[in-house]
């Protein structure tokens, strides 16, 4: 299952071609998305959580199943309903007869990842039991604290049409994820070419094969820890964040952690791109879907039907990149 | 991105600006006022001339589209400082002010009396001694008048307001055509000629300044490999620049890339080979030494030829298509 590479010996080039094999593998499954494969790849390597939003049917269910099974990972699945529970989420002692003690018994969360299916349509009190969870991989139930597995990575998705029944997730709750990703509609030629591949391999879905496992997946983590980047690059990235916060159109800009996870996923895509160092591409492409979803636009702009994603990208043609020429002289 | 600029649109001066709209609304309104008071329905001073009138109209509605096209710019310019309330009543009074300004053209030429047959006399209609045709006219049967005054305020000819409309639509199409070709960097033709060959002049002289720039930078830089690889590709920046690519405040080196490859001036694999050693020498501390540095240069030597021999072609083109007779400049033959 697991690659020959040594783990926590690989080079980011190493680490590139593994990963881009791995999208290769799902790429079978998941027709026609290579954008948000990547971005889920990115964060996976980059150690963060996934928002997947769009509407139903885009094959949002499947992407998430389809990491899980090519990384190797540990998958279960939480279907969000109105009704659910903390303790559904989470896991809860219960009274063993036997023994005679309370017996904890742990929750889906207790996985390598988990798919938080239709996150939205359960109340905030169940959404906040992800909070801890997602962001220090672990569970306090009953005053004791638990670890959560390594690697530890959240799949949530999110229909952002319907508002019946559903509850919008909060701020907090949002600036949780590192990235958003929106599936889309596909093209009609790749329409044509998913049902025809249906129809050919006479199964609902195709069989992947896994390529990798969860050791595979901490290595490649330690790999993009080892990244470096310019400080024009975090300059950038800075000016980028800030300029959420002065935005007219913004109400409630980026906060720092909208800066951490740029950053962090901008290292990630050097190390799929087989790179040590990060490049200006690699904090412009991400800085829509690593900042969209952190931002509030005012509510005149709803009536606009203005989204972040557009103000976003105002933002990033409107912050100058890096100059090209050093500020800095570097030794050779 | 400092050394990077926006190719801003220049606008037009307030004051010219300012000077063509009243001079523009003089035109009208002698186009259409009379002469003898606000209640008339006569004819203004032009109104014996119909071509006056559509060409003053056809003048209006392009000036219109003129300052509208340069007073975007400027409207679109504050727009990130206000709050959203007064941007929006800044975009309605403008949205307003801009339609009602095109309107005015139109309105010109669709309210106009024409004269069609009466320019043998020479005499102007005796306005001055006749009653202003009031309403209550009507009931009272009309005095005697002479066999040609009915066809003297005939209305506009319904031809003359469809080619006026047939012409405005070309024009507006022209223009949404070339300004779509610009924003998707595709060149428009340009017509041969002494500018175009001066133009192409000082587009080759600014590409050979750029390469020379990057050569003199190699040569100056023997113990800093890093410093001549980002320089080699400053030079390349600049020699795109010289040949036309757009350089953006925002953009990325994979921005200019594209935007040179989708105009023709980044065929071959140099370029990118100099983009990723750049990207290399400037964002990494990987040792650089001499074999990046000549890689470097090898590049920049095959860009400044594909760029020369691009434009030479271009030239080449432009010369024999031309009837002028003028021989190209030395400097745009090498």
């Amino acid at each position: 299952m697991t690659t020959a590479s040594t783990p926590g010996l690989r080079t980011a080039e190493q680490v590139g071609e593994q990963a881009g094999a791995v999208l290769r593998e799902i790429g079978r499954a998941v027709v026609g998305k290579p954008q948000a494969l990547e971005h889920v790849m990115l964060a996976v390597l980059a150690g963060g959580h996934v928002l997947v939003e769009d509407l139903p049917g885009l094959g949002k269910t499947l992407l998430a199943r389809s990491f899980a099974t090519t990384l190797g990972l540990d998958f279960r699945r939480i279907q969000f309903t109105p009704d659910l529970l903390p303790s559904d989420v989470t896991g809860t002692p219960l009274y063993d007869q036997r023994t005679g003690e309370m017996v904890f018994h742990p929750g889906p969360v207790f996985t390598h990842l988990l798919l938080a299916d239709e996150i939205n349509r359960t109340p905030p009190k169940t959404q906040a039991a992800l909070l801890e969870a997602m962001a220090e991989s672990q569970v306090t139930v009953d005053g004791a604290t638990r670890p959560l597995a390594d690697p530890f990575l959240v799949i949530a998705t999110a229909n952002p049409v319907e508002y019946e029944g559903t509850y919008s997730l909060p701020e907090a709750q949002l600036d949780r994820f590192q990235l958003r990703v929106r599936m889309g509609y596909l093209a009609a030629r790749e329409e044509l070419a998913m049902l025809r591949a249906r129809i050919d391999r006479a199964a609902p879905e195709a069989v992947l094969e896994p390529l990798a496992g969860p050791d595979d997946v901490v290595a490649w983590r330690a790999v993009v820890e080892r990244v470096e980047i310019d400080d024009d690059l975090l300059e950038y990235a800075v000016a980028l964040v800030g300029a959420t916060r002065d935005h007219p159109r913004i109400s409630i800009g980026a906060s720092p952690r909208g800066g951490l996870a740029l950053v962090q996923l901008a290292r990630a895509r050097a190390v799929l791109d087989g790179r040590d160092y990060v490049v200006p591409e690699d904090v412009k492409d991400l800085a829509v879907p690593a900042l969209a979803h952190r931002v509030s636009l005012r509510p005149e702009m709803w009536v606009r039907e203005t989204s972040t994603d557009d103000v976003l990208r105002e933002i990033v043609d409107s912050v100058g990149t890096p100059t090209t020429r050093r500020t800095a002289a570097v030794p050779s | 991105m400092a050394d990077g600029e926006r190719t801003g649109h220049r606008a037009a001066p307030g004051a010219v600006v300012a000077v063509g709209v009243v001079a523009a609304l003089a035109v009208a309104a002698l186009v259409l006022r009379p002469e003898e008071g606000l209640l008339h329905s006569g004819r203004g001073p032009l109104g014996r001339m119909g071509f006056v009138t559509i060409l003053a109209a056809g003048a209006w509605t392009l000036g219109v589209w003129t300052v509208v096209r340069d007073l975007r710019h400027r409207f679109g310019a504050g727009r990130l400082s206000l709050p959203p309330r007064e941007e929006r009543l800044r975009d309605a009074a403008a949205r307003l002010l801009f339609a009602a300004a095109g309107v005015v053209g139109v309105l010109a030429v669709v309210l106009h009396r024409f004269s069609t047959g009466g320019g043998t006399t020479g005499a102007p209609p005796a306005l001055e001694t006749e009653p202003a045709p009031l309403p209550s006219l009507a009931v009272t049967p009309p005095p005697p008048r002479p066999p040609r005054e009915p066809s003297e305020h005939s209305a506009l000819p319904v031809y003359a307001v469809l080619a006026v409309l047939a012409a405005v639509v070309v024009v507006l199409v022209v223009v949404a055509v070339v300004r779509r070709l610009r924003r998707f960097g595709l060149r428009v033709p340009q017509r041969p000629g002494t500018a175009g060959a001066v133009a192409g002049d000082d587009d080759a002289r600014l590409l050979l300044s750029a390469v020379d720039s990057g050569r003199r930078a190699l040569a100056g830089a023997d113990d800093d490999a890093r410093a001549a690889v980002i320089a080699c590709y400053a030079a390349m920046e600049d020699a795109l620049v010289a040949s036309g690519v757009p350089r953006h405040a925002s953009d990325s080196p994979a921005d200019l890339l594209t935007r040179a490859a989708d105009a023709g001036f980044a065929p071959g694999p140099a370029a990118p080979r100099l983009t990723a050693l750049f990207r290399e020498a400037r964002y990494s501390s990987h040792p650089m030494d001499g074999t990046h540095r000549e890689a470097a240069a090898a590049a920049l030597e095959e860009i400044a030829s594909l760029l020369r021999d691009a434009g030479a072609g271009a030239d080449t083109g432009a010369d024999t298509g031309a009837d002028t007779g003028t021989a190209p400049a030395p400097e745009a033959r090498r």
